[in-house]
C-alpha cells in the first residue's frame, strides 16, 4: 500500500572527492572532436554550451586553459544582423541562446565586441502586452525567458529598455498554491522555474512578494533520502536540481533548510572517475550542462576549492562584483 | 542528456560504436547544411519539408528546422489550395506525433503543434484532447502535455472547467499521487468559483474538497501532494497589509518644530503603497512623502515622513483611508509617542476555513497519527493544527511541551530538513510570546522584550517590535539578526551566546546605542562592516568570539570604528 517514493541508490564505491582536473580536462577536451555524434547533435545548443563550459572553468579557476579570441570570435558569429543570437551561425535568433552570450562576453569584459544595441532591441521586442516574453518572434511564452530578459538587460545595465513592473506582474500569475512557479500560468510548479522567476523578482528588487515560508519548505522537500533533490513532488534527483533548488533556497536564505553533506555526497556521486564531467546521476553520461550545475551547486554549498557563484545570475561572483550589480537576497 | 546510463563495453566495440555515430553525425551535419543552403536561396518549399523532415526525428529539439518548417508552412499556404494545405498540416501533425516518441518533452514538438493546430483550417480539437488524455494515460506527470491539454482545452467544444475538474478526479482516482492533477484542481476550483464564494469559508467546493483529500490522506498518509495541497486548503487568506505601529518624535534641536512619524507596517510594502497612508495633524490632512529607512528601493516594514509645525498637544493620525488609521496624542512636554494596533491575524497566519471544519480536519488526522505516530506529515499537522486552534478552541490548549517533542521528533524521523522544523519551532515560540504579550493590558506601555534563552534559531515578527527600545536575544541559536530593520528605536540590543557571524542590516537602527554580541562567531575585522554605517552605535561587546583572539583586536576595532567610545566595558 501506497507509493514507493521515486529515489536512487548511490553505489557504493562512488567517488568522494571532488576531481578538479579531471573536470577541467573534460571540460577543456569537449568539442575537440567536431564528429562527436552527441556535440553534433546538440549545436542547436552550443552557445549555452559554451557558457555551461566557460563558467565551469571559471568556478574551476582554469578560465585560461581556452582560447579568449576564439570564444569571442565564435560568440560573434552567432549574432543575426541588428538582432539577437542563435545557438550557433546560421542558427536562429533566440532569448536563450543572447543571454548566454551576454553571459560569455560579461565574464571576458568582451561585451562591445558585439552590437549591444541590436541585443537590447532584440530581447526588449519578446516582451508581450502582459509583461510577458517570447523566445523569440514565433511566440512561445515562458517565464524561461523572463529570466533571460531580465538577467540579460540587467548585465548590460539596460534594465530601462523593458517594461519591469508588467515583467514582474506576468511572474506572480505563474506563483501556484504551493508558491512555487511553473512556466506560464496555470503551470505545474517546477524547480527550474521556481529559479527563473526567484532570479527574476531578485533581480527586480521584489522578492516581497513570495510567500518565502511555503516556497522555502516546498523547496526542501526536494531532498530525496539519497541526498539528491529533485524537481518537483515524486520525481527522481537529478544534479541540475543541485542548482535550480539551491540557487533559490539562497535567495531566499533558507540554504540551511535542506541538509548539505547529504547534497554533496551526491553531487560526488554523479562524477565520472574515467572521463571527467558529472552526470545526472551517479553512473549516466556526463555532458557539460550537469557537469556547471554540479560544480556551482558545490561551491554555493562551501567549497572553498571553488570560486563564488552568483546565486542569481550563475556566474563568477567576482565578475557580478566587477559590474557593480545589486541584486537583493533575503538574510 | 538526462537519464542515458553509462554502458561498459570492450574498447573494440566502442571504437565501431563511435566509428557509426560519426557516420550518422557526418550524414547530420551535411544535410543540415544543404537545408541552411536551400534557406538562403528562400526555397520555404515541399521539397525543404520532406529534407528536414528525417533530421527533426533524429533531433526534435533542433528548433531552427521548425521555424524553416514554419516559413515553409506560410509560405506555401499563399499559392496552395485549401485541401492541399490542409493534407501538408496533418502530415506534420504525424510527424509531431513520431518526435514525441523520441522525446515527449520537447519543448520545441508541443510548441509547433500548437503553431499547426492554430493555423489550420479544420483543426480537430477533440482529437488532439485525446492525444493528451493518452499520454497523461502514459506519463501523468508530462507538464508539457498538462500546458497542451489547457490550451485545447479552451478551444474544444463541450469542454468545460467544469469537465476538466472531473478529468483530474479520474487522474486522481487511478492514483492518488498525482500532484499534476491536484495543482490543475486549484487552478480550475478558483475560477470555477466565484470571488465571493472563495470569501465564504463554509463554502461547498471547499468541503468536498477537504474529503477528497482527506481520502487521499488516508489511502497514502506518505504522498507528499496530498499534504501539500491540504495544507493549502486549510491557510489561503491573503491579509492586506496595514499599519501596525505609529511612531512619533520630535526631532532634536530644532525650532520648526519638526517631527518624525515612523509608521511599521505589517507586512514589506513598496514605496508606491506606503505613500498611499495620508497623515492627519490636528484634523488637517498634510501633504507628505514617506521614505523607507533603509535607503532603498525594496520593499520596507518602515516608513518614514517629517512634518512641520507641530503644535502642542498635536494630534496625529496616520493610515490608509479604506482600513483605518492609527492614533497619536502628542501630549505637552513629552517629546514621543507611539500607538500599536495588535490582532491575532498580524501574528498567526489566519485559517482560510471556518473553527468547525477546523476542529474536524484535527480530528480525523489525530485518528490517523495514532494508527502511523511515525510518519513526518502527520507529525507536521499535529504541529501547524494544533497551534491554529490553541486557545480559539474551547478548552483546548497546545501545550509548550507537546511543541517540544513533535519537533524532536521530526528532527528524528526527518533530519535533513532539521532547519525547517528549527526554524518552525522558533516561529511558533514568537508567535505564542507575541499573543501572550499583545494580549496583556499593559502591553502598550512595554518597551522591553526578552526572548532570551529559547533556543531560536530564526526571528520572526520583529516588526512588532519597532516601538522596543530593549530586546533581549541572548542565549538562543542565532546565526545572524534576520531582517532587523524594524527595530528603529532599538537603543540596546543583547544577543550574547548565539552563534552570530553576520550583522547585516544593523547599520539600518538608528538609534542603537549599545550592542552586545559576547560569545557568538565573529571571526572577522570585516563581519563589523556594517557597523560603519551606523552612527549610534557607542558601546560594543565583542569578548569570546574569534576576532577577539587576536593581537590587534582594538586597534582593528578602533581603526574600522572611529565613533565607538566603548569595546567590552572599557573605553576605547
Amino acid at each position: 500500500m501506497g507509493t514507493p517514493q521515486s529515489d536512487i541508490d548511490i553505489p557504493a564505491n562512488s567517488p568522494t572527492q571532488l576531481w578538479r582536473i579531471k573536470h577541467r580536462d573534460y571540460i577543456v577536451n569537449y568539442g575537440k572532436s567536431k564528429d562527436d555524434y552527441e556535440y553534433c547533435m546538440s549545436e542547436y545548443l552550443r552557445i549555452n554550451g559554451v557558457y555551461w563550459g566557460i563558467t565551469t572553468l571559471c568556478l574551476l579557476d582554469q578560465l585560461d586553459q581556452l582560447n579568449k579570441t576564439d570564444v569571442i570570435s565564435f560568440v560573434k558569429s552567432c549574432q543575426h544582423s541588428s538582432s539577437g543570437f542563435g545557438a550557433s551561425p546560421n542558427h536562429d535568433p533566440h532569448i536563450l541562446s543572447t543571454l548566454s552570450a551576454i553571459q560569455i562576453l560579461t565574464i571576458y569584459d568582451a561585451v562591445n565586441e558585439i552590437d549591444v544595441e541590436s541585443a537590447i532591441e532584440f530581447v526588449r521586442s519578446q516582451q508581450q502586452s502582459d509583461g510577458s516574453f517570447s523566445g523569440d518572434k514565433w511566440g512561445e511564452i515562458d517565464n524561461r525567458f523572463s529570466f533571460c530578459a531580465l538577467a540579460c538587460l540587467s548585465l548590460l545595465g539596460r534594465l530601462d529598455a523593458i517594461n519591469v513592473d508588467n515583467a514582474v506582474d506576468f511572474i506572480l500569475k505563474c506563483m501556484n498554491f504551493d508558491g512555487a512557479f511553473g512556466c506560464k500560468p496555470g503551470s505545474e510548479s517546477h524547480s527550474a522555474q521556481v529559479y527563473c522567476c526567484v532570479g527574476s523578482l531578485a533581480i527586480t528588487g521584489r522578492l516581497h512578494f513570495l510567500n518565502v515560508d511555503a516556497l522555502g519548505w516546498w523547496l526542501s522537500e526536494r531532498q530525496l533520502p539519497s541526498g539528491g533533490l529533485n524537481g518537483r513532488p515524486e520525481k527522481l534527483p537529478d544534479v541540475c536540481y543541485s542548482w535550480w533548488v539551491l540557487s533559490s533556497l539562497a535567495i531566499i536564505g533558507k540554504l540551511h533548510w535542506i541538509k548539505r553533506e547529504k547534497l554533496i555526497t551526491f553531487i560526488l556521486a554523479c562524477q565520472d572517475n574515467e572521463t571527467g564531467g558529472i552526470a545526472d546521476k551517479p553512473g549516466d553520461l556526463v555532458d557539460p550542462f550537469h557537469t556547471l550545475f554540479g560544480i556551482a551547486g558545490l561551491s554555493l554549498l562551501g567549497d572553498t576549492t571553488l570560486k563564488q557563484v552568483n546565486p542569481v545570475y550563475c556566474m563568477p561572483e567576482d565578475v557580478i562584483h566587477r559590474l557593480g550589480l545589486k541584486v537583493q537576497m533575503l538574510n | 542528456m538526462h537519464g542515458r546510463v553509462k554502458v561498459k563495453t570492450t574498447a573494440e566495440k566502442q571504437a565501431e560504436r563511435r566509428a557509426e555515430l560519426a557516420k550518422r553525425a557526418q550524414q547530420f551535419l551535411q544535410e543540415t547544411a544543404a537545408i541552411f543552403d536551400k534557406r538562403k536561396k528562400n526555397e520555404l518549399n515541399e521539397e525543404m519539408l520532406r529534407n528536414s523532415q528525417n533530421l527533426l526525428m533524429q533531433n526534435p529539439d533542433f528548433y531552427t528546422l521548425w521555424n524553416i518548417r514554419r516559413e515553409c508552412f506560410l509560405n506555401l499556404v499563399k499559392e496552395k489550395e485549401d485541401d492541399e494545405m490542409e493534407k501538408l498540416y496533418n502530415n506534420e501533425l504525424a510527424l509531431l506525433l513520431a518526435c514525441l516518441k523520441v522525446n515527449p518533452k520537447s519543448y520545441s514538438v508541443w510548441r509547433h503543434r500548437r503553431w499547426i493546430m492554430t493555423h489550420m483550417n479544420h483543426p480537430n480539437w477533440q482529437h488532439e484532447l485525446s492525444l493528451c488524455t493518452n499520454y497523461l494515460e502514459f506519463d501523468s506527470r508530462n507538464f508539457h502535455c498538462w500546458d497542451h491539454r489547457r490550451f485545447v482545452a479552451a478551444y474544444t467544444e463541450g469542454v468545460t472547467d467544469l469537465t476538466e475538474l472531473e478529468y483530474t478526479m479520474k487522474k486522481i482516482k487511478q492514483t492518488f499521487s498525482n500532484f499534476s492533477a491536484w495543482h490543475y484542481r486549484s487552478k480550475l476550483l478558483l475560477k470555477i468559483n466565484s470571488n465571493s464564494e472563495i470569501a465564504k469559508k463554509d463554502s461547498v467546493w471547499v468541503q468536498e474538497e477537504l474529503d477528497s483529500i482527506m481520502n487521499a490522506i488516508y489511502t497514502d498518509p506518505n504522498d507528499q501532494s496530498a499534504w501539500l495541497y491540504h495544507k493549502w486548503l486549510l491557510g489561503r487568506e491573503e491579509i492586506p497589509p496595514t499599519i501596525c505601529t505609529l511612531y512619533v518624535a520630535k526631532c532634536a534641536d530644532d525650532k520648526n518644530s519638526q517631527m518624525n512619524i515612523v509608521a511599521t507596517w505589517s507586512r514589506p510594502v513598496t514605496t508606491h503603497d506606503a505613500n498611499q497612508a495620508i497623515v492627519i495633524l490636528d484634523g488637517r490632512q498634510v501633504d507628505c512623502i514617506w521614505k523607507n529607512n533603509c535607503n532603498h528601493s525594496y520593499a520596507s516594514h518602515i516608513w518614514i515622513t517629517q512634518v512641520q509645525d507641530v503644535s502642542e498637544n498635536c494630534v496625529i493620525q496616520a493610515g490608509l483611508k479604506e482600513i483605518g488609521s492609527l492614533q497619536i496624542t502628542l501630549e505637552n512636554g513629552r517629546n514621543e509617542a507611539w500607538a500599536l494596533a495588535r490582532n491575532e491575524s498580524m501574528i498567526k497566519e489566519k485559517m482560510a476555513v471556518n473553527l468547525e471544519t477546523l476542529i474536524v480536519q484535527k480530528q480525523l488526522l489525530d485518528e490517523l497519527y495514532e494508527i502511523e505516530p511515525e510518519n513526518k506529515w502527520l507529525t507536521l499537522s499535529q504541529i501547524y493544527l494544533g497551534h491554529a486552534l490553541d486557545g480559539v478552541k474551547t478548552d483546548y490548549r497546545f501545550l509548550e511541551e507537546e511543541l517540544e517533542n513533535l519537533i524532536n521528533k521530526l528532527v528524528d524521523i526527518d533530519s535533513k530538513r532539521k532547519g525547517y522544523y528549527c526554524d518552525l519551532r522558533s516561529k511558533i515560540i514568537i508567535e505564542r510570546f507575541a499573543l501572550n504579550l499583545f494580549q496583556g493590558s499593559s502591553f502598550q506601555e512595554c518597551k522591553k522584550v526578552d526572548l532570551s534563552k529559547r533556543r531560536l534559531s530564526c526571528l520572526h515578527l520583529m516588526h512588532l517590535f519597532s516601538h522596543v527600545t530593549e530586546l533581549d536575544l541572548s542565549q538562543n541559536e542565532l546565526v545572524n539578526l534576520g531582517d532587523c530593520t524594524p527595530f528603529y528605536c532599538l537603543r540596546v540590543l543583547t544577543a550574547d551566546n548565539n552563534f552570530i557571524e553576520s550583522l547585516r542590516n544593523i547599520q539600518y537602527l538608528p538609534n542603537l546605542q549599545e550592542l552586545f554580541l559576547r560569545n557568538n562567531n565573529i571571526g572577522n575585522i570585516r563581519d563589523l562592516l556594517p557597523l560603519q554605517d551606523s552612527s549610534s552605535i557607542k558601546s560594543l561587546h565583542l569578548g569570546d568570539n574569534p576576532i577577539a583572539c587576536s593581537k590587534t583586536y582594538r586597534q582593528d576595532v578602533k581603526q574600522l570604528l572611529p565613533r565607538l567610545q566603548m569595546l567590552d566595558g572599557e573605553l576605547i
